[in-house]
């Protein structure tokens, strides 16, 4: 009996120590203020979005066992206003990972986004944090991106709670591996729920704001629908603000198509 | 033939700009809609209509039937100026599935239309397509003007405090021109509206007189926002209801208007964040407000605004910790101070919730045990058919009040498991809120301390007893407009603590609990000299009470009208996702409330009593209540279904003092201070009340 104990005392202890040894984290860091998307973006006006509702601080990476968690960090306390249950409301969060920079992988993003990868930065795997329900997301994107539906990673449950968006996902569903030497890249965007027929539950942006539309961008969708992202080195430097304002730069034709899409690269250790 | 030539110039011209138009490109016209249907049963059999709460007349709640309407979205994007939103809804309210499509019924006569009986005869039931809403955008490129909106808006945007959003159903209702621009490269925006008064609600009385076409609200927001750390907004509404001049009979040089009701409303926000975690916000409003009640805005008692000439002001600080510790704990803060002649008839009368407290909770929103209004009332909308009752019944609403500034807040129209919100004039007090996250664990808790600007000991805070609308006084456990008392010497307490923890079992058991205590003490009238000492009429077995005494009891002593609430709330919740497209969860709530209120024994007769104890429900006693509920939501290929079914049980067993004696009827005894008035039960009464609300929701 005594061997007993004993035997279920050392396995308990091997198995702490293995979880604290084979747990993994990985942070990222944006700096404060920047949710200016391009440079001049601008919140609706409705009360809802609150300052710094799509200000990305911070992105937290944590593997523990078969699972990976995303913590999503912003700049102000999530509310849910149009009691979707999740603890969050407005906001809308894509997180792009790139597991291998030398396997297969994509550059085009989900339509509502309007922007691409740059090609040493395609991605392999995207986690979307939405207040939607699982089914309509995914429904979303068998409707709208079905050709993106393999890499996309739609988490059973995400949580908002103080100021921190989270969900968990299996590490297989996102391919295994160094979680540590993966390349992210963290999209802020806004929960719509009655997206245009084309956009993939995003909010507009517009030249000018609107009580439910971002401002500062373009009236069609040659700007990047995107209000904030990491960039340079993801420590949270003042001067990443700088860096993104170029990633977003865009240009568009007189008709209002895309001259020149808004193209991102991912950060992080494996980030080229 | 030189006509013809200007014709066709014109053709050209037209021909030039189209073809400029279309170099753009951006001609777009978008259809889409939603179509909803929803399920109501209740063991209340109620069928007013297709909502659980209504108290608007000839269209009263019901908990049966099913329903079915369609919204159309009509979107156009004409050119780079210029946009079109429109929205087409069928109507809703009695459009039963046994009214077989509206066919048949009969004409509304004098009997108003109820539970679809007039089928074909009334837009209630008919199903017709109405225009909601129509809103054109202009955006006309200028440096200073950055877009025009004209036509329908819901009134967000501004600030709940003085112009806000009614109730989401209403939400294009509001129609008026919206105009906004920026300067400084966009540091300083500026935004300017004129909106068409809403005659339905917005004006002493709840309506804005016979002369209402020119009525408006003005309203001007500045925003200035030097750097990320900083917001300062300011804001200004000006409300003016006016009536043509009775005394101008000439019309050869016009005729002359004066004003019925008047309001001004400035307010300044500012937000204020020194470092990524903290953010201190603060609000300052201030109302200046005249009735003129020789233009039919004279004292009604039932209005969304106070009569007179008067100004008061409203304001809150708050601070938020955002983990300043780096250990998961956050912290906010908050103080209110919100004046009792604070007047904004447009501030948010729903959808919005001002304060930091999460308040009282819902189930307890209208007076009496079985969430009636008050009683004379009650009697009256009994006169006119059990289906036009207005009560939601013992299980009231779920979930917490939202606040609003707002003396019209409206929960018309509204199902159990929809918002409740709650009008918090005269409240001020402080809201602490700490809250601790580990991983899958949230605690949060609150501790609030509310005092009242309300707590006056002359009678209506020296107005009189004329001013003050004196609609839904605080009665029972809480009500949603619990605002203006004749005297008042009130304190409240509320502490809670909420828990959330995702356990890890399968793809993770949502577990959720809360325990929340209120504590609340009304001395109400503190001068003996004030003391009314009425004689109560008296009352013997010839009229069918038990014994020779009193009908109600003697007021003659200062505590015989006090109050003392113990209030506590505990809940717990399972909720499981089962696969991606469902969702389902259970939730047991119970709630244990002992509330000792002397008003209730000294219901005096009307207008013998002389402060109006005598219109209230306000049964003291033991309240024990119980819901468990069963949810769950099923998401399928751009279908949503939605399905909540409550039982809800319990006893109150009511606790009138003594002093009085009680009325038998059938061998049961009843408090029943005068004939007209309805009679409360003096037993122990229990209640079981069952109900489903359900819903299909699909977007195209």
């Amino acid at each position: 009996m005594v061997r007993t104990w004993r035997c279920a005392a050392l396995a308990a202890v091997v198995v702490l120590v293995a979880g604290s040894v084979l747990a993994q984290e990985v942070v990222l860091k944006d700096p404060a203020g920047d949710d200016f998307g391009p440079g001049a973006y601008t919140y609706p006006t409705d009360a809802v979005y609150k300052a710094g509702s799509f200000d990305l601080r911070q992105l937290k990476v944590v593997s523990k066992g078969d699972n990976v968690t995303f913590e999503v960090t912003l700049g102000t306390d999530l509310d849910d206003p149009w009691r979707m249950g999740g603890g969050f409301s407005v906001q809308m969060a894509f997180i792009f990972i790139q597991t291998d920079p030398a396997a297969e992988g994509l550059t085009k993003t989900y339509p509502g986004l309007n922007v691409q990868f740059a090609p040493e930065s395609k991605w392999q795997k995207c986690i979307i944090l939405s207040p939607q329900p699982p089914a309509r997301v995914k429904n979303e994107v068998e409707t709208k991106a079905a050709d993106l539906l393999a890499a996309t990673v739609i988490p059973t449950r995400t949580r908002g709670s103080g100021r921190v968006l989270s969900a968990t996902v299996a590490k297989a569903d996102i391919g295994g591996g160094d979680l540590t030497k993966w390349g992210y890249q963290v999209l802020m965007q806004s929960n719509e729920g009655f997206p245009d027929k084309a956009d993939l539950l995003t909010r507009k942006v517009n030249e000018y704001e609107g009580q439910h539309r971002f401002g500062g961008g373009n009236d069609l969708d040659c700007d990047p629908h995107v209000v904030d992202l990491f960039a340079g080195a993801a420590t949270g430097d003042k001067s990443e603000a700088e860096e993104q304002k170029k990633m977003l730069a865009y240009e568009c034709n007189p008709d209002g198509t895309s001259k020149s899409l808004a193209t991102i690269k991912t950060v992080g250790v494996a980030a080229k | 033939m030189r006509h013809n030539r200007w014709v066709i110039a014109a053709m050209i011209l037209a021909a030039l700009a189209f073809a400029e138009g279309m170099a753009f490109a951006e001609f777009t016209l978008d259809l889409g809609g939603r179509t909803y249907t929803k399920w109501l049963w209740g063991n209340a059999r109620r069928e007013g209509s297709s909502y659980m709460y209504s108290d608007i007349p000839n269209d009263g709640a019901g908990d049966n039937g099913q329903f079915t309407e369609i919204e159309l979205f009509v979107n156009a994007k004409v050119s780079k100026y210029v946009e079109i939103q429109s929205r087409l809804h069928s109507r809703f309210n009695q459009n039963y599935w046994t009214n077989y499509s509206g066919f048949g019924g009969r004409p509304e006569g004098e009997d108003p239309c109820i539970a679809g009986d007039c089928g074909e005869y009334s837009p209630l039931s008919n199903q017709y397509l109405k225009l909601r809403g129509m809103t054109v955008f202009i955006r006309p490129g200028y440096g200073w003007l950055d877009q025009v909106v004209l036509g329908s808006n819901d009134m967000g945007g501004w600030d709940p405090w003085i112009v806000g959003q009614a109730r989401y159903i209403d939400r294009d209702n509001p129609a008026g021109i919206i105009a906004s621009g920026s300067l400084f490269g966009k540091a300083l925006t500026w935004r300017g509206q004129r909106l068409s008064l809403p005659r339905l609600w917005a004006g002493p009385g709840f309506n804005t007189g016979s002369f209402h076409s020119a009525d408006g609200a003005y309203t001007m927001l500045l925003s200035y926002s030097p750097s990320s750390k900083v917001d300062l907004v300011g804001l200004y509404n000006y409300v003016n209801d006016i009536e043509i001049d009775p005394l101008d009979v000439n019309p050869d040089n016009g005729i002359d208007t004066k004003t019925r009701y008047r309001e001004g409303v400035y307010g300044l926000r500012v937000a204020i964040r020194p470092t990524d975690n903290i953010e201190v916000r603060g609000n300052y409003y201030h109302s200046s407000s005249s009735t003129d009640s020789t233009l039919g805005a004279g004292h009604t008692g039932f209005s969304p605004v106070i009569y007179g000439d008067l100004s008061d002001s409203a304001w809150k600080l708050a601070a938020d910790f955002n983990d300043p510790f780096e250990v998961g704990l956050s912290f906010k803060a908050e103080y209110f101070d919100i004046g009792a002649d604070y007047v904004a008839v447009l501030a948010g009368r729903r959808e919005v919730d001002v304060l930091l407290t999460e308040g009282w909770d819902a189930t307890f929103a209208m007076p009496g045990p079985a969430n009636l209004r008050y009683a004379v009332y009650r009697d009256a909308q009994h006169l006119q058919g059990e289906g036009l009752a207005q009560n939601i019944g013992w299980g009231g609403w779920d979930g917490t009040t939202q606040q609003v500034v707002s003396l019209g807040v409206d929960n018309n129209i509204t199902d159990f498991n929809e918002p409740l919100a709650q009008d918090v004039h005269g409240w001020k007090g402080f809201t602490f809120v700490p809250q601790y996250q580990a991983g899958d664990l949230t605690l949060q808790a609150e501790l609030s301390w509310i005092d009242y600007n309300t707590n006056w000991q002359t009678a209506w805070g020296g107005g009189g007893g004329s001013k003050y609308p004196t609609f839904e006084w605080f009665t029972g456990v809480n009500t949603t407009r619990p605002v203006y008392q004749p005297y008042q010497d009130r304190e409240t307490s509320i502490y809670a603590l909420n828990a959330k923890y995702i356990a890890p079992l399968g793809k993770g058991l949502e577990i959720t609990a809360k325990i929340k205590q209120i504590d609340e003490t009304d001395k109400r009238l503190n001068n003996p000299a004030l003391v009314p000492n009425i004689v109560p009429t008296t009352v013997g077995p010839a009229q069918g009470y038990e014994a020779t005494g009193y009908a109600w009891a003697p007021f003659d002593d200062v505590s015989d009208d006090d109050r003392d609430l113990d209030y506590m709330t505990y809940q717990i919740g399972l909720g499981y996702q089962f696969r991606d497209e469902l969702w389902a969860g259970l939730r047991y709530e119970h709630y244990d409330v002992e509330l000792k209120d002397g008003s209730t024994a000294i219901y005096g007769a009307w207008p013998g009593n002389w402060y109006g104890y005598g219109d209230q429900a306000n049964p003291s006693g033991d309240y024990n209540k119980n819901k468990v509920s069963v949810l769950a939501r099923y998401t399928l290929g751009g279908a949503e279904i939605g399905f909540q079914y409550q039982y809800n049980f319990g006893d109150f067993k009511p606790d009138f003092g003594d002093g009085f004696v009680a009325k038998v009827v059938n061998g049961k005894r009843y408090f029943q201070s005068v004939d007209y008035r309805n009679p409360q039960p003096m037993f122990t009464r229990d209640f079981n009340q069952q109900r489903i609300v359900s819903y299909l929701k699909v977007a195209f």
